[in-house]
C-alpha cells in the first residue's frame, strides 16, 4: 500500500523561490566562512584543516539546500480541500500528513514576504483553536481565493468547542 | 460611515507601540550601557554611547508611525477583518462565533485621552491574544464588541451546593505518594546539591575522603548509595503530601472543583464539558500494584482554570476507574478493545531500544570498561517489548483511544467531537515496512496536546482518517 499525495500542488514557481531562499542562506555561509577564516588569521591560529571541513560542510550544506531540498519538498507537498475537512501533506524526510476538519477552524490568514510577492506568491495559513497549519507558495490569487473558500466553508458549521 | 469600511486605530497608538517597543530594547541597551562603562575607563563619554540609543529610538519611533498606518480593521460578514503588516502583509478574519471574550483594558496614558484599549481572544489560543486594538476611542471600542458579543450569553452566578465526589484518606495518599515516581526528580536534585557541596570542600579533605573510600568494602559505599537512595525517597514522599494533602473532588451542575495543598490550598474549577481528554497513567511503581492516576487536558477558559493538565484523581484502582468515571465524568466510561500493532512493528520497536548502546560506539572503543552498560540492554529490549505489546489504538462513533508507553503506560480516550485534527507521519525507515505514527491533537489549556502512537499499520491509519472524515 502506498501513500497517495492529495491532488493540489503548489504553485511550480516555488522551486525557484525557495531556491532563492537557499541563495540568501549561502550567502550567509560564505561570510562565516569568511569570518572562520579572519577568525583563525588575527585570533586563534588553529589547524588548517577545520577550515577545510567546515568549508566541505558548508559547500554541502548549500548545495543540498539549493539543488535537492526545494525540488524533494515539492514532491512531497500536496493538498486538499473539501467542503468537510483539508488534507495536507508536507515534509521532506519524515512524510507529515494532517486532516482539519472545516469545523474546527477558527481563522484563514494570507501572508507573503518580498521573495514570495516578486513571485506573486503567498502563504495561507489555517489556524484551529491549537494549532497552525501552513501551505506555502501558492499562487496569489489562489491563495486568496482559498482564503475565502475556506472562510465561508467553515461558516457554515459553527459549534462550541 | 459605513460598517464595512476599513478603519485605523486612534493615532496615540503609535506612542504606545513606541512605548513598548522602548520597553523591550531596554534590557539590551542597559546591556549596552553597562559594557560601555566597562570597556571606557577613562572619564570622557564616547558619542557611540548616545548614538546607538538614539538610532534605536528613532527606527522604533518609525516603526510604531508605519505600524499604526498600515494597522485596519473593518465589521462585516459576522467577522473582525484585520488587516496589517509593514513588509509582510498579514490579514486576519476571526469570526464572532469563535470569540470567547473580547476585554477593555485602559492603561493611565489611554485614560489621559478618554480611549481604551481592546483585547479579543478566543478558545484555546492562550498562548497570544487573537487580536489586540492598542487605542480605541470609547465608543469605537463599545461598538466593536457589540457587533462581535451578539451570541454571548450573560453567565448568572448563584450560591452553588457542592456535592463531594471523593476525598482521599492519609492511608490512601500516602500509598500515593510512595509509588509516586517523584523520587528521580529528588535524587537528582540531591546528586546536584552533593556536587556543589563538594567545591566547598577543601582539597586535603577530599584526598583523605579518597583514601578512605578507596580503604572502603564495597559493601559500605553501597549502604551509603542507599541511604541517600531512602532519604530522597522519603523527601519525594514528603514534597507528594504536601502537594495533594486534602484532595477531594466536588461537583456542583457542570462544573468540577479540585481541592488540594497542605501549605498553599489550590482550587482547580473545571467545566466537564470542557475536559478535552483523559489519560490512565500507570506508572511503573504502580502498575506492579494495578493502582494508575487519571489526568486529563482541558480547553482554556477562565483565569481560575490550571494552566496544565490537571490531575484529576492520584491515584486509584484499576477496577475502580470504571466506576470513578461514570459517577464523575459518564461520557468517559466507555468500553473498549484495542487493536494491537502489528508483528513487522516489534522489529522497529526493539531496534529503537537498542539505539541508544549504537550511538555509544565510539565511547565502547575509547574506553573498554564502558562495555559494562551493555548488561543493561535486556531490560532496554524488554521495556521496547512492552512498548509494542501495549500498543493500540481504538475507535468507534464516540471517542478514540491510544494506549502508549514510555516509562509508564498510557491510555488516552478523546470524544471523537474533540479531536482537532488527525494525521500521521512516517520516515523513510517505516515507509519500507508500510508503518506510521498515528496522531492526533486535542485543545489543551497553553495551546493544544498531541498524542501519537508509533509504527501502525498504515492501511489501520488510513481507514482512521476516513473514520474522522466522516465525522457525525
Amino acid at each position: 500500500m502506498k501513500l497517495d499525495r492529495p491532488k493540489e500542488r503548489l504553485a511550480p514557481k516555488a522551486i525557484t523561490a525557495w531556491r532563492i531562499k537557499g541563495l540568501i542562506y549561502m550567502f550567509c555561509y560564505l561570510m562565516v566562512m569568511i569570518g572562520a577564516v579572519l577568525f583563525r588569521h588575527f585570533f586563534l591560529p588553529s589547524p588548517f584543516f577545520i577550515l577545510i571541513i567546515l568549508g566541505v560542510f558548508l559547500v554541502l550544506l548549500s548545495i543540498v539546500q539549493v539543488l535537492i531540498i526545494p525540488v524533494v519538498r515539492m514532491i512531497y507537498w500536496g493538498y486538499e480541500i473539501s467542503e468537510r475537512d483539508i488534507d495536507i501533506q508536507h515534509g521532506i524526510i519524515v512524510i507529515k500528513r494532517s486532516l482539519i476538519p472545516m469545523a474546527k477552524i477558527q481563522h484563514v490568514d494570507t501572508e507573503h514576504g518580498p521573495i514570495m510577492r516578486f513571485f506573486n506568491l503567498a502563504t495561507l495559513s489555517i489556524s484551529t483553536a491549537g494549532t497552525r497549519h501552513k501551505i506555502p507558495a501558492l499562487k496569489f490569487d489562489t491563495a486568496r481565493n482559498l482564503r475565502k473558500q475556506i472562510s465561508s466553508l467553515a461558516a457554515l458549521s459553527d459549534e462550541d468547542v | 460611515m459605513k460598517m464595512s469600511d476599513y478603519r485605523r486605530q486612534h493615532p496615540l497608538m503609535i506612542l504606545i507601540t513606541f512605548l513598548n517597543q522602548l520597553k523591550s530594547w531596554l534590557v539590551p541597551l542597559l546591556i549596552w550601557f553597562l559594557l560601555q562603562m566597562q570597556l571606557g575607563e577613562s572619564t570622557e563619554l564616547n558619542i557611540g554611547f548616545f548614538i546607538v540609543p538614539l538610532i534605536f529610538s528613532v527606527l522604533a519611533a518609525i516603526y510604531s508611525a508605519f505600524n499604526w498606518f498600515f494597522y485596519r480593521y473593518n465589521l462585516s460578514d459576522d467577522a473582525l477583518n484585520i488587516k496589517s503588516g509593514i513588509l509582510i502583509k498579514k490579514r486576519r478574519y476571526i469570526k464572532r462565533a469563535r470569540i470567547q471574550t473580547t476585554n477593555q483594558e485602559a492603561g493611565l496614558i489611554l485614560r489621559i485621552f478618554n480611549l481604551t484599549s481592546l483585547k479579543v481572544e478566543t478558545a484555546g489560543s492562550k498562548q497570544e491574544t487573537e487580536a489586540y486594538l492598542a487605542a480605541l476611542k470609547l465608543a469605537e471600542a463599545t461598538r466593536i464588541q457589540t457587533y462581535l458579543s451578539d451570541q454571548t450569553k450573560a453567565e448568572k452566578t448563584d450560591e452553588p451546593d457542592y456535592k463531594t465526589v471523593v476525598a482521599l484518606s492519609f492511608k490512601v495518599l500516602l500509598l500515593a505518594g510512595v509509588t509516586s515516581g517523584g523520587i528521580g526528580v529528588i535524587f537528582s536534585i540531591v546528586g546536584v546539591l552533593f556536587s556543589q557541596a563538594l567545591a566547598f570542600i577543601p582539597e586535603a579533605w577530599i584526598e583523605r575522603l579518597y583514601d578512605s573510600v578507596l580503604a572502603m568494602s564495597v559493601l559500605i559505599i553501597v549502604l551509603i548509595i542507599m541511604v541517600v537512595f531512602i532519604f530522597s525517597w522519603g523527601l519525594s514522599i514528603i514534597r507528594y503530601l504536601i502537594r495533594f494533602a486534602f484532595f477531594k473532588i466536588e461537583t456542583h451542575e457542570d462544573e468540577i472543583i479540585i481541592t488540594r495543598g497542605l501549605i498553599v490550598k489550590r482550587t482547580f474549577r473545571l467545566k466537564a464539558h470542557r475536559i478535552q481528554a483523559i489519560s490512565i497513567i500507570e506508572g511503573i511503581l504502580r502498575e506492579p500494584f494495578k493502582l494508575a492516576t487519571i489526568e486529563c487536558d482541558v480547553a482554556g477558559g477562565s483565569e481560575y482554570e490550571p494552566k496544565f493538565n490537571v490531575t484529576l484523581m492520584p491515584i486509584l484502582k484499576r477496577h475502580q476507574i470504571d466506576a470513578f468515571l461514570t459517577r464523575l465524568l459518564p461520557q468517559y466510561a466507555l468500553n473498549f478493545s484495542l487493536e494491537p500493532l502489528p508483528k513487522r512493528a516489534l522489529k522497529r520497536y526493539l531496534f529503537r531500544s537498542f539505539i541508544p548502546y549504537l550511538l555509544l560506539l565510539p565511547l565502547y572503543l575509547y574506553e573498554p570498561l564502558s562495555l559494562i552498560i551493555l548488561f543493561t540492554m535486556p531490560i532496554a529490549l524488554y521495556l521496547g517489548y512492552l512498548r509494542y505489546q501495549n500498543g493500540g489504538v481504538y475507535y468507534d462513533d464516540i471517542c478514540m483511544v491510544l494506549r502508549t508507553r514510555r516509562l509508564a503506560k498510557q491510555t488516552h480516550i478523546a470524544l471523537k467531537k474533540h479531536i482537532q485534527t488527525i494525521g500521521f507521519t512516517q520516515n523513510p525507515l517505516q515507509r519500507y515496512r508500510t508503518l506510521a505514527t498515528l496522531n492526533f491533537t486535542v485543545l489543551s489549556t497553553p495551546s493544544h496536546q498531541t498524542f501519537a502512537l508509533k509504527d501502525l499499520d498504515l492501511s489501520a491509519i488510513k481507514s482512521s482518517q476516513q473514520w474522522f472524515q466522516h465525522s457525525g
